[in-house]
């Protein structure tokens, strides 16, 4: 008899990292051997790094974005793992961001899992880097970028998304059709930050209604991956 | 930046050649020295032009094509639909270079096919497989189904027709699909399958490419029924490079021919992107400008990679092809065959488009490499049976009917999306590259022996379609046994830890 599982929540952290093509799995292995349990990779393209090279078409990088999903002691572990590892040779190698999370669903057996005591981090300082994410219409996450590169954004990460489960979902043939998104983001500043949102809010083709939403999520460490 | 990226990637995938070329200049096929180091500038010429066109195609041609699928969808329009596949197919086409030297090249081996008629007949076949796919996707009917009644009609059109035209048939599928219509009608298929939200998305994303090449054949076995036929073989070879030329020398008519053609087709796509730009997908200023960015590095890329292939790459591979088979005995020129099929698909521009493609639809679980080392393994043997077939001179109905019982049967065992993605392979790989390389590379096999080097040649392009498809779908069948044995161990450790 298998025994009831209970579901508990615990406070973590998130690893979030965007690192160039083909480095996600190496930057999955490095985690783990400082503690992580494994890691998510998503593809994704990266824009908007240089003026010139966006005005030739030619700035488009591809990327690996990698979630890994810790716990608060671990994640500091994790951080300095990846502050010493191989990727730091690289040119350029990516980014790396450290988010709070709140609540972190578990189904755990009863009474196997002590909840830390300590619920909330520490002392949350004032976060010097915002992530500011954009579900946008397919096709328009470009402009949005190019807007926020003269806002001064050093640059951003596509991924290509589907937007669903609204009722204005329609069917053609018995199957659903979903508007097809891109999902953008911007590590800024926090100083950076309002001008950036100010002129996405701007950009002539995401003024109508229903174009797409925005938010911002504070970023408690940010730390750059390979020589600058 | 990605054009670093893919400029270290087509170095990679062209120095092989250059090495396998340098060996055999080295040991039994003595090219001469200046000859090698123009044949060493084209491939500078490839490198460059391979890159700057995949990154073209990367940021012009996809994105649009994809728009243009998913936005034709969501319009929920069907005979728009279908309508708009069919005169995207049959205009898309209709001016390809390739399409025109194919009718050249059959009417030149049987005077008795008209050439308009075939030229209108084979972009509308493939307009015709490009509606059928389309159906398919939106309802949902198998692929596999699909092929076996398509393939069935094929080989019965293939009994029925003038037996000398069934080579020549089988291999206008794969010669008359391009290097600019194969990337956009692949973002097309995917652009259609991205907007739905089921589980079949994935594996729908592709093998449109790979119908599309049906038609073709289908289009030349037909007009072969209401043709009377010659008796006179005139020599396809006259057509290939006539001498080895240094690389420099006698170029500028090559250049000026490569820019026509290549304008010739990339013309009807900026007609149908402006089209549908106007019409139905509004494209942003940024994304309008991008696509014009693209196009133009597309077209650049592809003007230096055809002026290297036809400038040096095509009389360079008939040369080795004939003193090969002066100086060396039979099965060395099968091992020859095998080793140069297998390096020169890679430097096949639509080849890198399907693996790019395929890694990212399959969220990279299909990885790049493993895709392009099963095609590389596909052309190899494709290559080297045809040089088997030079060599004794079999039937192609001995490869034809058995190969592609084999493909219809492992698409029956292997996943669904490998057997699109199969099929498409199979289209990619018989590209400007190695079809003329390989083609080139035979003809000269073939008059070293004294073969006859008009019915000879015939048939390679078919075979250089059919082993990929083979190869990829036994991929997929290795990938299902291993993902099977993957469930049964961690179903075991779950039973285990309870």
């Amino acid at each position: 008899m298998p025994v009831p599982l209970e579901t508990v929540y615990t406070h973590g952290k998130l690893i979030l990292s965007i690192v160039a093509r083909g480095l996600g799995e190496k930057l999955v292995s490095i985690t783990k051997k400082s503690g992580a349990r494994g890691g998510t990779i998503l593809m994704g393209t990266g824009v908007g790094e240089s003026s010139l090279l966006s005005l030739l078409g030619l700035g488009d990088a591809d990327k690996d974005i990698v979630f890994t999903l810790t716990t608060n002691d671990e994640s500091d572990a994790i951080l300095e793992g990846l502050g010493h590892c191989k990727l730091q040779e690289k040119r350029k190698a990516g980014i790396c961001m450290l988010i709070d999370v709140p609540h972190i669903l578990k189904h755990v057996v009863p009474g196997s899992f002590v909840l830390p005591e300590q619920q909330r981090s520490p002392t949350m300082e004032k976060p010097d880097h915002t992530l500011i994410v954009l579900i946008i219409n397919k096709g328009y996450a470009e402009d949005a970028m190019e807007a926020a590169r003269r806002a001064g954004a050093t640059g951003g990460t596509i991924l290509t998304a589907r937007g669903t489960g609204k009722e204005e979902d329609v069917k053609f043939f018995g199957i659903n059709l979903v508007p097809e998104k891109e999902m953008l983001l911007i590590v800024a500043d926090e100083d950076n930050s309002d001008r950036i949102l100010e002129a996405v809010r701007s950009v002539e083709c995401l003024k109508e209604p229903g174009s797409g939403i925005v938010f911002c999520i504070d970023v408690e460490r940010f730390i750059t991956l390979g020589k600058q | 930046m990605n054009i670093l990226a893919k400029l270290k990637e087509t170095t990679l995938s062209v120095l092989p050649i250059i090495l396998i070329v340098f060996v055999l200049h080295l040991s039994i096929a003595p090219l001469g020295w200046q000859v090698f180091g123009g044949f060493v500038i084209a491939s500078l010429f490839i490198i460059l032009g391979l890159s700057l066109f995949l990154t073209g195609i990367d940021i012009g041609i996809l994105p649009t094509g994809e728009l243009i699928g998913s936005k034709l969808t969501s319009k929920r329009n069907l005979p728009l639909l279908l309508v708009s596949a069919l005169i995207i197919g049959t205009v898309a086409t209709i001016a390809e270079p390739d399409v025109i030297v194919l009718a050249d090249q059959i009417t030149s081996v049987d005077s008795s096919i008209p050439r308009l008629p075939l030229i209108i007949m084979v972009s509308v076949g493939i307009g015709m497989m490009m509606l059928i796919g389309f159906l398919r996707i939106v309802l949902s009917l198998s692929y596999h189904v699909i092929l076996i009644i398509s393939f069935t009609i094929l080989f019965v059109l293939a009994a029925i027709a003038r037996p000398e035209h069934v080579a020549m048939a089988f291999d206008s599928g794969g010669m008359a699909t391009g290097p600019l219509v194969v990337p956009f009608i692949m973002a097309m298929g995917i652009g259609v399958a991205a907007i739905r939200s089921n589980s079949t998305a994935e594996e729908d994303s592709f093998g449109l490419v790979g119908l599309c090449t049906i038609g073709p054949v289908a289009a030349v076995l037909i007009l072969s029924l209401f043709t009377p036929g010659t008796e006179e073989h005139s020599a396809i070879a006259t057509t290939a490079a006539e001498q080895v030329n240094l690389f420099g020398q006698a170029l500028g008519p090559i250049i000026k021919d490569t820019i026509v053609q290549v304008a010739l087709a990339l013309f009807p796509l900026i007609i149908i992107f402006m089209i549908f730009h106007f019409v139905i997908i509004h494209m942003s200023k940024f994304r309008l400008i991008k696509m014009f960015e693209g196009l133009a590095y597309a077209f650049i890329g592809l003007i230096l990679f055809l002026v290297g292939v036809n400038g040096s790459f095509v009389p360079i591979g008939r040369e080795l092809g004939f003193l090969a088979a002066t100086n060396a005995s039979p099965p060395i020129l099968i091992i020859i065959a095998f080793f140069l099929g297998a390096v020169i698909v890679l430097a096949e521009p639509s080849v890198w488009v399907l693996a790019n493609q395929v890694a990212e639809i399959s969220g990279g679980r299909i990885a790049r490499k493993t895709l392009l080392i099963s095609l590389s393994i596909g052309v190899a043997i494709a290559s080297s049976l045809s040089m088997l077939r030079v060599i004794t001179g079999f039937s192609i109905w001995l490869l034809l009917l058995p190969g592609y019982g084999i493909a219809l049967l492992l698409a029956r065992f292997s996943p669904k999306l490998f057997t699109s993605i199969a099929f498409d392979s199979g289209t990619v790989a018989s590209g400007p590259m190695s079809c003329t390389f390989i083609l080139a590379l035979f003809l000269g096999t073939s008059q070293a022996l004294k073969g006859n080097p008009a019915t000879d040649a015939f048939g390679l392009v078919s075979m250089i379609v059919l082993l990929p498809i083979i190869t990829v779908e036994s991929l997929g069948v290795l990938y299902n046994i291993k993902e099977k044995k993957l469930r049964r161990l961690s179903t075991k450790s779950q039973d285990g830890g309870k």
